[in-house]
């Protein structure tokens, strides 16, 4: 049984789909990332996963259990096992709580100390992630992006959540600071047993990290399989495109790129069936501009859904 | 031996107490293409925002030489000075859609710089706009620059800043940070119609980022910015090859790569 | 005794001129807070400011001018009113009723208003329609001739003048906070904090009620200028707080029949409520700027 599953689960902002039809599954004890680029529906398929997010058709499991299912108080005690790290640290903080309060919160809010029996836990918590204890009575505004983004990821752990969602958790932080950042998340998953599911438009951290990574395009996951396989021999041509897009520390290499053939931009709404790369693809045929075909198994751990590996039917 | 493109000697800035900018030098000549690579507080931004003087109020600015095809930038006159901004030097922004008006119809901002800095009559800037919107890889551009800022996306929307910045025909284009915001497919398309472009020009080129990689394929040197000062300068090839400071070599070896470790 | 630190902290903040963004918005605020703290003055130390009782009869003093007219005494500051009591010590004593009906008003207001605007914003759904419904309602009917109506049917005093009031002005509250609560509802630190399993009690309470605070105490200060010049209304249609105590609206009323005769009657106790309403409006305006938070 998977730690979450996601069946069929369809997300609509007005007239607007945000996922369409998504199945999604992640096993736990596993590290996976989904990618894709703005308006691609990753965002909203972390929140669907936490239960944060109300979904207009599916059903979202955790622990086998339907999520619409359970009442208040279990969902509240669900709740506990998922955490969401959200992409702006400073946002995600009350501006006018200081960080020991907030760190403190997820304690009290499911019973697990009392506001002075927590006070010792923050302090531990906020040395694990590489803060001190005098912290605490300060405010967001205080501290340092980095800084920030440490004290997302201790209320994140503190209640001793299974799965942790993390939407880019690199993106506002300095080059040199990533190192650490990533060291520390992966040290809390191995002293807790933890499972990760990583938001990111960043193709090199997602291989380094992930062992399972899903593309997402227009609400929906184009394809699917191990970072490294993915990366190297893409099955899909917008999986390509974004390999294509990663800068390379390579100067011959890089103005090489540089100087291959463009098509000019192209703009518009694909229509609704259609496949959302069919405008910009190079392999586009007749039939990608009128249906989306399924996320198929196109190799051992592999998926995806491009009418590339259709069978000609 | 002609003055170089935009000359920095000895500069430093100072906001109230805070030094962001600690003699700093360098020499950019024409057509050549310059990558400033820095983090937060490298002082990156306010070196390039002190060349077109848009520091802010407070700021105190002192250098030996701070000029453009030898002319004193320190020592210009407010109306020189609009004309060197957008005339000699353009410069171009991170977020493009606080950079436009939105209550203005994209074509009309291209063809204002047009007649502000190189005096076309109305009608002819229109026809020119078009074409710099083309230029800049914008399809459709008759219909586009009808449009207002918020109908565009954000590459494009980007695109049209390029166009703005080329419009009024600088020797010189300044780019902070101009595809951090974009998506990476985005970000691929606006390197290569600016590099493009330069190179059909034969413009300058300075582009700051914080993404060392980023600019492999762009500049022919990089300049990396620590805590306001210059910690290594050297030609593209180089840098990446046998990079020779400390703080280079973490910047290169921080990220991981696209191939196998 | 030492303040605690974050007494002297406010203190600072609202008096410091290092802070002062710009003179203009300086100048008025603080004129305003003169202007209020004056009220505020006699209203606290009535009995030791006016040197009468404001009940005193004296018929040989009746319709006294200004001390500064001719036929003035400097006994009577501001001369007296058609039974001889002393128009300056009831302008003073008429303070309290102002003030406190004023203040009681815009605090009742607030506690009902926000509450109201909070839940409606927040939680969305049915209650935000009822409640929107509510809102509306009241703003499309002529409240003021309902108040006259309900006082004038149950009499006045204190409660029910401070209640109706109360229920003028929850309005004013209620779309101002509904609205940021719904910009609010939104935002990453309340998602993050439902993430967390925070429940709707204490996400009301420590996340949205601190940042509509500011609003609110901007629509109190409006409120209690408003509330101050509907009591006014009130007690000059006889239907205020309660006759025998002085208020800046019943001196209204009695001095309209001397207008020609003794217009330091009406003239007074107008200059009074003007003073005060304008004092709270510039003290509203002044915090308005002040707590907006673009100025952090």
């Amino acid at each position: 049984m998977s730690l979450s599953a996601l069946h069929d689960v369809s997300v609509r902002y007005g007239k607007r789909t945000a996922l369409s039809c998504v199945d999604y599954a992640v096993n736990a004890g596993e590290t996976v990332a989904v990618i894709g680029e703005s308006g691609c529906g990753k965002s909203t398929l972390g929140r669907a996963i936490v239960g944060l997010q109300p979904v207009a058709a599916g059903r979202v499991m955790f622990k086998g259990e339907d999520l619409a299912t359970l009442n208040a108080a279990t969902r509240r005690s669900q709740r506990r096992l998922m955490q969401m790290m959200f992409q702006d640290p400073q946002a995600s903080l009350n501006p006018r709580m200081r960080i020991g309060e907030t760190l403190a919160e997820p304690l009290i809010v499911h019973r697990l100390a009392t506001w002075r029996s927590a006070r010792p836990l923050v302090a531990d918590m906020l040395d694990r992630v590489g803060l001190s204890s005098d912290h605490a009575a300060r405010y967001p505004h205080e501290f340092s992006g980095g800084q920030r983004q440490r004290i997302a990821i201790a209320r994140a752990m503190i209640a001793g959540p299974e799965l942790v969602v993390a939407d880019e958790p690199l993106s506002a932080l300095d080059v040199t600071l990533q190192g650490q950042i990533l060291d520390l998340l992966a040290g809390m998953q191995q002293e807790r047993a933890l499972t990760y599911v990583f938001i990111s438009h960043d193709l090199p951290v997602v291989r380094h990290l992930a062992g399972r990574v899903s593309v997402m395009l227009g609400g929906r996951i184009v394809e699917q399989g191990p970072p490294a396989e993915v990366f190297a021999r893409p099955a899909h041509p917008y999986t390509q495109a974004l390999c294509d897009a990663v800068p390379v520390a390579d100067p011959p290499l890089a103005r090489a790129r540089l100087a291959e053939n463009t098509a000019a931009l192209v703009e518009g709404q694909p229509a609704p069936d259609a496949c959302p790369f069919s405008l910009r693809c190079a392999h586009a045929r007749l039939i990608c501009t009128k249906a989306m075909p399924a996320l198929r198994t196109i190799a051992a751990g592999r998926q995806a859904a491009c009418w590339l590996h259709e069978e000609p039917g | 031996m002609t003055a170089p493109l935009l000359n920095i000697q000895g500069l430093t800035i100072d906001f109230g107490d805070t030094r962001a900018v600690d003699d700093i030098s360098f020499a950019l000549h024409e057509g050549e293409a310059v990558g400033i690579v820095g983090e937060s507080g490298s002082g990156k931004s306010a070196t390039i925002l002190a060349a077109l003087r848009l520091h802010p109020a407070g700021t105190t600015i002192t250098a030996r030489a701070l000029s453009f095809r030898g002319q004193d930038i320190g020592a210009l006159s407010d109306s020189a000075l609009r004309d060197l901004r957008g005339g000699g030097m353009a410069m171009i922004f991170q977020d493009p859609l606080t950079a436009l008006n939105p209550l203005m119809r994209i074509g009309n901002q291209v063809a204002e710089v047009l007649i502000r800095h190189r005096g076309f009559a109305k009608r002819a800037a229109h026809v020119q706009a078009l074409r710099l919107l083309a230029q800049v890889g914008i399809a459709e551009p008759e219909l586009r620059a009808r449009q207002y800022p918020h109908e565009f996306s954000g590459g494009m929307r980007q695109r049209v800043m390029i166009a703005q910045a080329l419009a009024g025909d600088p020797a010189l284009l300044i780019a902070d940070e101009p595809t951090t915001a974009l998506d990476p497919t985005v970000q691929a398309e606006i390197v290569r119609v600016i590099t493009s472009l330069r190179r059909e020009r034969g413009m300058g080129l300075i582009w700051v980022t914080h993404d060392l990689a980023l600019m492999a394929g762009i500049v022919d040197r990089v300049l990396v910015m620590k805590s306001g000062r210059i910690v290594e300068d050297a030609a593209v090839d180089d840098l990446y090859r046998a990079p020779r400071h400390p703080y280079t070599r973490a910047l290169l070896t921080a990220r991981p790569g696209m191939t196998a470790p | 005794m030492k303040p605690k630190p974050g007494h002297t902290k406010v203190f600072w903040f609202f008096f410091s001129k290092k802070n002062k963004t710009e003179a203009s918005s300086f100048v008025p605020g603080a004129l305003g807070a003169v202007l209020f703290a004056l009220v505020a003055l006699c209203a606290i130390a009535a009995p030791v400011i006016a040197p009468y009782k404001p009940t005193t009869i004296e018929l040989r003093q009746r319709l006294m001018p200004p001390a500064w007219e001719a036929a003035g005494s400097s006994r009577h500051l501001l001369g007296t009113d058609n039974v001889g009591r002393d128009l300056f010590s009831r302008i003073v004593w008429g303070a309290r009723i102002s003030l406190s009906v004023g203040l009681a008003a815009a605090f009742l207001g607030a506690v009902i208003g926000s509450a109201l605007g909070l839940c409606a914003g927040y939680f969305g759904g049915a209650v935000d329609t009822v409640i929107s419904w509510l809102i509306e309602v009241q703003l499309a009917f002529p409240f003021t001739l309902f108040a006259i109506f309900l006082l004038a049917a149950f009499g006045g005093g204190f409660l029910p003048v401070v209640c109706v009031l109360a229920l003028a002005t929850w309005v004013n509250y209620a779309r101002v906070v509904r609205g940021q609560a719904l910009s609010l509802r939104s935002q990453d630190f309340i998602l993050a904090a439902q993430s967390v399993g925070v429940g709707p009690a204490r996400l009301l309470r420590r996340y949205l009620l601190p940042s509509v605070l500011p609003s609110i105490v901007v629509v109190g200060s409006f409120s209690a200028a408003q509330a101050i010049l509907t009591e006014a209304a009130l007690s000059f249609l006889g239907v205020g707080v309660d006759p025998t105590i002085p208020s800046w609206g019943a001196m209204l009323n009695l001095g309209r029949n001397y207008v020609q005769s003794a217009w330091w009657m009406a003239i007074f106790p107008g200059i009074a409520i003007a003073m005060t309403v304008l004092g709270v409006n510039l003290l509203g305006d002044w915090l308005g700027a002040r707590l907006d938070p673009r100025a952090r």
